[in-house]
C-alpha cells in the first residue's frame, strides 16, 4: 500500500486512535479500507521502550475522542502513599522477597520475620548487656518494647495516609468549616456554631446520646418529642356551634374576592426618563 | 370519626363551591334550620345531621362503615375528589345544569363525556372550567363533570366537540360497587 492510497482511503473518515475505533462516513459497504487505514495509522504512533514489560516497545494510545457512555464515573486513582512518593523519588522499585531466609546459626530457613523468625526471642536465652541499656534494664522487655513503638508508628503513618487519600466529599460538622477570621486576623469558630455542632455530636451516636456521660459543663440535648396531632373532639355540646362558626368563616374566606395585583409604574420619578431630561438640560 | 381540619375542610368547600357556589353557606346554615356537620371516617368525608353523628359515636371507628351522606374522600395525597354519592346534595344546591337528550343518556352513564350531539339544554351563562349536573330530559340528576366550553361557544360547537368532561355517574353505583362507602357494609 503506497501512501497515496492511504489518502485516497482515508476520504471520508473519521479516526479515534484512543479508542482503536474508525467511522466510514462515507458508503459504508466495504470495511476493509477503513481497518486498514486505521491500522496504518496506530502503527504511524511513536513507539516507546516500556521497563516493566521487559523492555518491549510499545505504543501509548492517544485520548479517546468518542464519547463511550458510562453508567458510573471513571474511579478516580487512589492517592499515592507517603512511601510511594518517596521510592518513586529515589527510584526504589518495588522487590519480591523471599518468606525464608537461610540462618547460618540453626543452620536451617527460618521465616524472615514473626513466629519462629530469627528474630523471635521465644528460643534466646541469653541476651549481651549492651551499654545503652540503664542500671537493671531488662534487655528482652527493651526489645519487645522497640517492637511495639515500631508498629505503633507503622499504624500511625497508615492511619495518615488513609486520611490522606480519604473522599474529600464527606461533609464534616457545618460550624467546624464555617471559620472566621476574628479581630486579630486569626481564624476562629464562632461560638454559636462551635455550640451547634456540639449538639449534633451530642447525639451522633449509637444511643442517640442517651446513654453517655456529660463532661464538665456540658448540657443536656434531649431529643425533642414529636408532638401528636390534635383534633377536635368529635363531639361535645359547645363544640358544634364553634365547629359551624370556624366553617363558615372558612366557607367566607374561599368567596372573598381576591384583591388585584397592584401594577407598580415601570419608570419612577428618578427612572431612566427623568435622568435622561436631565442630561438634556 | 372526628371534623374535619381547617385545611380540609377548606379543600371540601373549594371542591364543593365549583359546583354549588356560595351555596356551600347554606350546606352548613341549612333553610330549615336542622344541624349538620362534616365528619371524616377512613379518609372519606360525611355530611351528617347531628343527630346521627352523636349516634355514631357509640360505633368504634373500626366498625363504622359509613354515616350520613359521603361527599367525597381525600386522596394520600391530601387532595379531595368529590363521589357520585353526594349527587342529591349538588343537584339540590346546584348553579349550572346540563340537560342531556335521551340517545346520550347511557353513553354518559357508563363513564364517557358529554358531546354538542347529546347536549339536550344548558343553563344560560355557563363559564368554561366549572362544575355542572348533569339531568336527564325528565329532570332526574345523572351525574356531575366539567364544562370544556362556555354556553356561547357550546352553541357553535360541532357534533362532535365534548361540551361537558365526565366527572361522576349514577352508573358507578353499578361498574364501582365495591368502591361505593354506600355498599361499603
Amino acid at each position: 500500500m503506497t501512501s497515496t492510497d492511504v489518502v485516497d482511503a482515508e476520504f471520508g473518515m473519521e479516526f479515534d486512535e484512543g479508542n482503536m475505533c474508525v467511522f466510514d462516513t462515507s458508503t459504508g459497504e466495504d470495511l476493509a479500507p477503513a481497518a486498514q487505514a486505521l491500522v496504518h495509522r496506530l502503527f504511524k504512533l511513536e513507539r516507546v521502550v516500556d521497563g516493566s514489560l521487559g523492555g518491549m516497545r510499545v505504543v501509548k494510545l492517544p485520548e479517546g475522542v468518542t464519547a463511550i457512555p458510562r453508567e458510573k464515573p471513571v474511579p478516580k486513582a487512589s492517592e499515592s502513599t507517603k512511601w510511594e512518593v518517596f521510592a518513586k523519588e529515589k527510584g526504589i522499585q518495588k522487590k519480591k522477597r523471599d518468606r525464608m531466609v537461610w540462618d547460618e546459626e540453626s543452620q536451617s530457613f527460618k521465616p524472615r520475620y514473626g513466629y519462629k523468625s530469627r528474630k523471635s526471642l521465644k528460643d534466646v536465652p541469653v541476651l549481651e548487656h549492651t551499654s545503652d541499656l540503664a542500671d537493671g534494664e531488662n534487655p528482652f522487655t527493651k526489645k519487645k518494647r522497640a517492637v511495639k513503638d515500631l508498629v505503633e508508628k507503622n499504624e500511625k503513618k497508615r492511619q495518615a495516609n488513609e486520611k490522606k487519600s480519604r473522599r474529600k466529599g464527606a461533609a464534616p460538622l457545618p460550624s467546624l468549616v464555617e471559620v472566621e477570621k476574628g479581630p486579630s486576623g486569626k481564624g476562629r469558630i464562632p461560638q454559636k456554631q462551635l455550640a451547634k455542632s456540639a449538639k449534633i455530636a451530642q447525639r451522633s451516636t449509637a444511643s442517640v446520646g442517651r446513654f453517655d456521660k456529660r463532661v464538665g459543663s456540658e448540657a443536656d440535648n434531649p431529643q425533642p418529642v414529636a408532638q401528636r396531632r390534635k383534633f377536635d373532639p368529635v363531639s361535645n355540646d359547645g363544640g358544634i356551634k364553634v365547629e359551624r362558626k370556624r366553617a363558615l368563616k372558612i366557607a367566607e374566606r374561599i368567596f372573598l374576592p381576591k384583591p388585584e395585583p397592584v401594577q407598580e409604574p415601570k419608570e419612577g420619578p428618578l427612572g431612566k426618563k427623568a435622568k435622561k431630561q436631565r442630561k438634556k438640560h | 370519626m372526628r371534623p374535619l381540619t381547617e385545611d380540609e375542610t377548606r379543600a371540601v368547600f373549594e371542591k364543593l363551591s365549583k359546583f354549588i357556589g356560595t351555596n356551600v353557606k347554606l350546606m352548613i346554615e341549612r333553610k330549615d334550620k336542622e344541624i349538620y356537620c362534616f365528619r371524616l371516617q377512613k379518609d372519606r368525608v360525611y355530611y351528617t345531621s347531628e343527630e346521627l353523628m352523636k349516634k355514631a359515636t357509640n360505633i368504634s371507628r373500626d366498625s363504622l362503615a359509613c354515616l350520613g351522606t359521603c361527599v367525597g374522600r381525600f386522596t394520600h395525597h391530601k387532595k379531595f375528589h368529590i363521589l357520585i354519592t353526594c349527587l342529591p346534595l349538588l343537584s339540590e344546591l346546584c348553579e349550572f345544569k346540563v340537560w342531556l337528550k335521551p340517545s346520550q343518556e347511557m353513553s354518559f352513564l357508563y363513564g364517557n363525556h358529554i358531546l354538542k350531539a347529546g347536549l339536550g339544554r344548558i343553563t344560560e351563562n355557563t363559564p368554561q372550567n366549572t362544575g355542572v349536573v348533569v339531568y336527564n330530559m325528565a329532570g332526574t340528576p345523572l351525574g356531575f363533570g366539567v364544562t370544556a366550553r362556555t354556553t356561547q361557544e357550546a352553541r357553535k360547537a360541532g357534533p362532535t366537540d365534548i361540551i361537558v368532561l365526565h366527572q361522576g355517574d349514577v352508573g358507578e353505583y353499578l361498574r364501582f360497587e365495591e368502591q361505593n362507602p354506600a355498599c361499603a357494609v
